[in-house]
Parts: C-alpha cells; sequence; structure tokens
C-alpha cells in the first residue's frame, strides 16, 4: 500500500512489457489525495488500412482475423458478413445456420474463459483476495478440482468443433462471400449433438455457480449495484425481428437510459448513427450517437455515450429467443430491478445469461435438418463497391466496412472494434470508481483491482494486434508530483 | 553429418511454440524463427506457430516433457535484437494485469491441480524489438539479422534437451 502525500500527484497503472488486451490507467490525485481525473489508456495499432489497401476483399476475413488473438472469430465473421454485402449475394440457409452454429459455440467458449478464467475470479474469489489467488487457480480451489477438469474438458470440445468447422481455431478459414467453405457431415452429427447438450448442461451448472457464489453473497451483489459501478447510459445490441437477442444477425437497437428504443438501423447504416470524439489524451476516438451527439463523459439521456457487451446486448432487447435463457434473463432482470440495467459489474452474470442462450441456440441448430445441407455457398457475380458487416462479439457490437474497386481490390477499410464502443463508458467507469475508491491518497491493491474491476466487466480487448511474453508482467504504479517528478514507484 | 534431432535417445516429447502475429512486423519474430527451423529440425521435435497466449497455451503444452516457447519482448532496456533467456521462475512473482491473461505460473499450477501432464523442462526466449504497433509484414534491419543467433539458441537448447535429461540452467542475457 502506498501512502498519500499533499503533492498533487498521478498515480500510473502500467504494464512494463506489452500484454493481450494491455492497457493503462493514469489517476491524478488533488492537492488532499483524491481523485481528481483518472484517464484509461491504450496503444495506438497503426497502419491498418494502410496494410490493407490494394489487397483483395476477399483476403479481409483472414486479414482482420488476424487483428486479434482473444476473437478472431468475431472478425471474420463481421468480415465475412462485410463480403456478403459487398457483393450483394445472399447465403442459402445452411450456410446461414453452419455460421451461426461455429458462432454460437465460439461464444459460449469465449464467455466461459472469461467466467472462469479472465474476470470471474473477481467474483468467483473475491475482490479483496490475495492476488495470488485472482485467477483460475484460486477459482479452482474455490469451486473443487472436478469442477476444473469439466471447465477444461468443455472448451477444450469446444474449440475442437470450431478447429473442425472452421478449418483453424486462431484464425478460422470458412467464411465465403455467399456462404462457407465447409459442409457439416452427417457423420459428424451424432458428436456435435453431444457437444450441444453437454454445452447446455455447462451452461446451466455455471449459472448455478454464479447464482451459488456470487449471488448468495450479500457483499458481492452489494458491490454489483453500488453507485460507483452504475452509469445510465444508452445501450446497443443486436435483434432479431422480434427484437430478441442474436449474435449473428439482425438490426442494431439502442435503447436510451430508461430503456425505450431509441434508434434501430441496419448494418449499412452504422455511419448515419456512430461517430466519434476524439480527445487530446487517448488513442481511441470515442464512438457515440450522432442522434444525441457528444456532450462529454457524462452519464443520462443528453450523453450519446452508449454501451455495448453482454449487459447491453441484454438491455437493448426485448427477451431471448431460447427458453431457458429467457427465463434466465427474466430471473436477471427482476434481481437487478428491472431493464434496462445500469450495473457495470451485472456485466458478468449477463455473460452466464447468454452462454445459456448460445447453448440452447447451438442445441436448435445441430438439430435443424439444413444443417447438413450440401448448399453451402452463393457464387457471387455483382461487381464489389461497398460492403458493411455487424456482429456480438463476446465483447459487443463489431462493425466491418469495406471499400473496393471494381476488380475487388480493397480502397477503403473501417472498423469499429467493441471495446472500442464501449470506451466512453470505461473512461467514466474508471474515473467514477478512482474517486469513490482512493480517499486521501490511500491506495491499496485491493482498491486497484477494484478499479481494474471496472474495465474488466466489459472484457475489453485493447491491443487486439499484438502479443506477448506470456509470462505474467508486473504492474508499474507510478506516483508523480504536479510537476511530473516520480515521487514513488511501488511494483506489485 | 548425422543431425542430431533425427535421433531421441531420451525418448521424450519435446515442443518449440512460435508466438507472434505474422501481420504485425517483428512481434513475428519467432514465427520466422519457427519457419527457419522447419528445415535443420527432425520428425521427433515438434514446432508450432500460434497466435494466441495465456490460457491457449494450455491445449498446445499439455503431454510435453520439454517446451521452449519463442516470441518477442519489449523491455525498452536492450537493444532490438537482443535475446532474453526466461525460465519459470523469473515470473513466479508477478501478477497478470490483462484481463485476457493468464500468465505462465498459473499455467502451470492448474496443470498440477488437475494432474493434466506438463512440460517438466520449460524455458522461454524472446527477442527484443522496437515498440511500434504498425501494421506490416517482414522484420526490422536488427532483429532480422539476429535471427540466426536466435534459432541458434534454440538449437542449443534443443540438442541439450535431446542429448540430457535435465535442463541447463542460463542466465538471462
Amino acid at each position: 500500500m502506498t501512502q498519500g502525500t499533499t503533492n498533487n500527484r498521478r498515480i500510473t497503472i502500467d504494464p512494463i512489457t506489452r500484454l493481450e488486451g494491455h492497457g493503462k490507467i493514469d489517476i491524478f490525485l488533488d492537492e488532499n489525495g483524491s481523485v481528481e481525473k483518472a484517464f484509461y489508456q491504450i496503444p495506438e495499432l497503426r497502419g491498418f488500412e494502410v496494410f490493407c489497401l490494394g489487397r483483395p476483399a476477399e483476403e479481409m476475413p483472414q486479414i482482420t482475423s488476424r487483428i486479434c488473438g482473444v476473437c478472431p472469430t468475431a472478425h471474420h465473421m463481421a468480415g465475412t458478413k462485410a463480403l456478403d454485402d459487398l457483393y450483394k449475394v445472399t447465403p442459402p440457409p445452411a450456410a446461414k445456420k453452419i455460421r451461426e452454429l461455429i458462432y454460437n459455440t465460439f461464444m459460449l467458449e469465449d464467455h466461459a474463459l472469461h467466467v472462469y478464467v479472465l474476470g470471474g475470479p473477481d467474483f468467483i474469489v473475491g475482490p479483496d483476495a490475495p492476488k495470488e489467488l485472482r485467477n483460475i487457480v484460486g477459482v479452482i480451489q474455490k469451486v473443487g478440482v472436478d469442477v476444473g477438469k469439466k471447465v477444461i474438458a468443455m472448451r477444450r470440445r469446444l474449440r475442437a468443433f470450431i478447429t473442425y468447422a472452421g478449418g483453424k481455431v486462431i484464425h478460422p478459414v470458412f467464411g465465403l462471400p455467399g456462404g462457407v467453405a465447409k459442409q457439416i457431415s452427417s457423420d459428424e452429427l451424432p458428436r456435435l449433438r453431444e457437444l450441444a447438450k453437454d454445452g447446455l448442461e455447462f451452461a446451466r451448472f455455471t449459472l448455478d455457480v454464479f447464482k451459488d457464489i456470487v449471488l448468495k453473497n450479500e457483499k458481492y451483489v452489494d458491490l454489483i449495484t453500488s453507485n460507483i459501478y452504475t452509469h445510465k447510459t444508452y445501450y446497443m445490441g443486436l435483434v432479431d425481428d422480434n427484437n430478441k437477442v442474436n449474435f449473428y444477425d439482425g438490426k442494431m437497437r439502442v435503447v436510451d437510459p430508461d430503456g425505450n428504443e431509441a434508434i434501430t438501423f441496419p448494418a449499412r447504416d452504422y455511419a448515419d448513427h456512430i461517430a466519434e470524439h476524439v480527445e487530446p489524451w487517448s488513442y481511441v476516438k470515442f464512438p457515440y450517437l450522432k442522434k444525441i451527439g457528444w456532450n462529454g463523459f457524462t452519464d443520462g439521456k443528453g450523453s450519446g455515450i452508449f454501451a455495448v457487451a453482454p449487459l447491453a446486448r441484454l438491455n437493448a432487447s426485448d427477451g431471448i429467443a431460447t427458453p431457458e435463457a429467457q427465463k434466465a434473463y427474466e430471473e436477471f432482470n427482476e434481481s437487478l430491478g428491472g431493464r434496462p440495467v445500469h450495473h457495470t459489474l451485472a456485466n458478468h452474470w449477463a455473460r452466464v445469461v447468454e452462454m445459456i442462450y448460445a447453448a440452447e441456440r447451438m442445441n436448435e441448430l445441430v438439430n435443424d435438418p439444413d444443417i447438413t445441407s450440401k448448399e453451402i455457398r452463393v457464387i457471387p457475380t455483382e461487381t464489389p463497391t461497398t460492403g458493411v458487416g455487424m456482429v456480438e462479439a463476446p465483447r459487443g457490437s463489431l462493425f466491418h466496412h469495406y471499400e473496393t474497386d471494381e476488380r475487388g481490390l480493397i480502397t477503403k477499410v473501417n472498423l469499429i472494434v467493441a471495446t472500442q464502443n464501449n470506451a466512453g463508458r470505461i473512461a467514466m467507469g474508471i474515473e467514477k470508481s478512482a474517486k469513490g475508491l482512493i480517499k486521501n491518497g490511500n491506495v491499496s491493491d485491493g482498491l486497484l483491482n477494484k478499479i481494474e474491476m471496472t474495465f474488466r466487466a466489459y472484457d475489453p480487448c485493447n491491443a487486439c494486434a499484438t502479443h506477448s511474453l506470456p509470462g505474467q508482467m508486473p504492474l508499474r504504479v507510478c506516483v508523480r508530483d504536479k510537476h511530473g517528478e516520480l515521487i514513488e514507484e511501488i511494483r506489485r | 553429418m548425422m543431425n542430431v534431432f533425427s535421433q531421441n535417445p531420451t525418448n521424450q516429447k519435446t515442443l518449440v511454440i512460435a508466438v507472434g502475429n505474422d501481420i504485425l512486423g517483428d512481434d513475428a519474430v519467432g514465427l520466422h524463427a519457427a519457419r527457419a527451423l522447419r528445415s535443420d529440425i527432425g520428425a521427433c521435435i515438434d514446432i508450432l506457430e500460434a497466435s494466441g497466449t495465456g490460457f491457449a497455451l494450455m491445449d498446445l503444452m499439455e503431454g510435453y516433457d520439454n517446451v521452449l516457447l519463442i516470441d518477442s519482448i519489449i523491455t525498452e532496456n536492450t537493444r532490438p535484437g537482443t535475446i532474453h533467456q526466461f525460465t519459470r521462475a523469473d515470473f513466479q512473482d508477478t501478477v497478470a494485469s490483462s484481463p485476457h491473461y493468464t500468465g505462465i505460473p498459473e499455467l502451470f499450477q492448474l496443470a498440477n491441480q488437475l494432474n493434466i501432464p506438463f512440460p517438466r523442462n520449460f524455458l522461454i526466449l524472446a527477442m527484443e524489438i522496437e515498440k511500434d504497433f504498425t501494421f506490416r509484414e517482414g522484420l526490422t534491419e536488427p532483429v532480422e539479422k539476429s535471427l540466426p543467433d536466435l534459432t541458434d539458441k534454440v538449437k542449443a537448447i534443443l540438442r541439450s534437451w535431446n542429448l540430457n535429461q535435465n535442463v541447463p540452467h542460463v542466465s538471462s542475457d
């Protein structure tokens, strides 16, 4: 723990080398040791558009999936849908269902990873637990070795299917304009049905774990619903024709902080509704709703800041199309005071609700007669011009926009990734939690963890393209006086 | 001359994992090294190129006796092209700071908790690169020049693993 001083101070939470998803938090304290301002910064990734220019558009689902080692399937899918639009081709039903099956498998696997390994330990082990236990190792100590084995085995089976259907698990290659590259063999169906059934059982089990460990603990519930982790913003998510949650396809729907529908739009119109605000202290352009306008980092109906990710998806929908997930959705809303739910940490619960939906949807799709059809592609014949694709990545709404010349060579690329969509709300959240948790200059490991919990709830993916030496790197906390001089450095 | 890597007197399973992003310049140095090594290394050693880190490595390392990981690193304390060598112990006392991150110590602890067969011998070789997050293909000159040093180091470690039961403990460069 570091004690406060009477100088203006700057606290930096900064990994000293590159890490997947590495971000940096700067907290400036005033002369009383209270938080004056907090900034959440991430490194700039440069040259992506230049890299893509002149390349065949068909390469984009492969290239964009290389942006990120964490969610390549989301980029691959958004890119593939942008190619459908670019070549004005509608995939046959079987191709759409195969894509959706792969995508829901990916969502289940990715969400499970977050619940048990990445963000969940904050709750399953506890936000004040020793740092060496706030990880999967601590989770297994808490829930037992058998559960650990179950998690590892299920995740492996889900990834094995993505590899089988997608070609490669890290950088999938199945998506083509107008369809997919590979049909699902009927020989494979029994194994797939078993996987979907077990996947649903696993999702149900995860919901039970969450209820037992988190929701039955009054302290955790108080934390989730506490004011420092609450923001009343707009919420965005993809919905089907009945305004039910959909990860793969549909229209984008935005609701206001009261839960009323504010905007809906198809992928093609995204630029009419989303604008980007630039701040001098950040490389991130902060997306906001054009219709509302940018009014600074503030809550409420008058601020164009919106949120994406699991909580936002549940808020932006009128329900979920599968029965068990709908039940879980209703319980979620009833328990947290009704839709929309504004508590950032409720993202963890919403993520588990979405696991149920992903698994139920997998079961529907593996039992759909179309899933083994040989009609998996419509060959494009139109001249390409512009294509936009959108999907719900695990971390929220993801947009890919490509323009090409008549030969299909890229002339323009614009991507808005999920964590970018959340950037405004994440920045507000970090500042608010820092203000609530740091008093008189007292900064403890537990407090810093609670501030980091704000952004972990969004499952952010900041510097998608980078990789790191996969050991644990220390965090560095730099305390600087008002002249920028280093007065204290803490490593933990 | 007989290729030492075509024999496996200890009958151990050995894996080289190269981690990197092949469209992010020097970040891909490990991948370049892996491609250069393929022609020199016999069938008894596996080489994998991976773009995921953290938890994704769990599946890859399971069942191997020896794993050598090659990657890039930015310490900003050494010149680009400098090769650093780490053991598991080098990461023991540090803390994961990223939400997408499971570190090497956790992977080994987890494998131990769940009785997953995991490498007895584990080393990391990482080459210092410039702090540059620009998408491009190919390596910068200092990194390209040091690539043979990296592959030589990999081969030296593999040779020792292949011939001995124990890993030599070599300190960081």
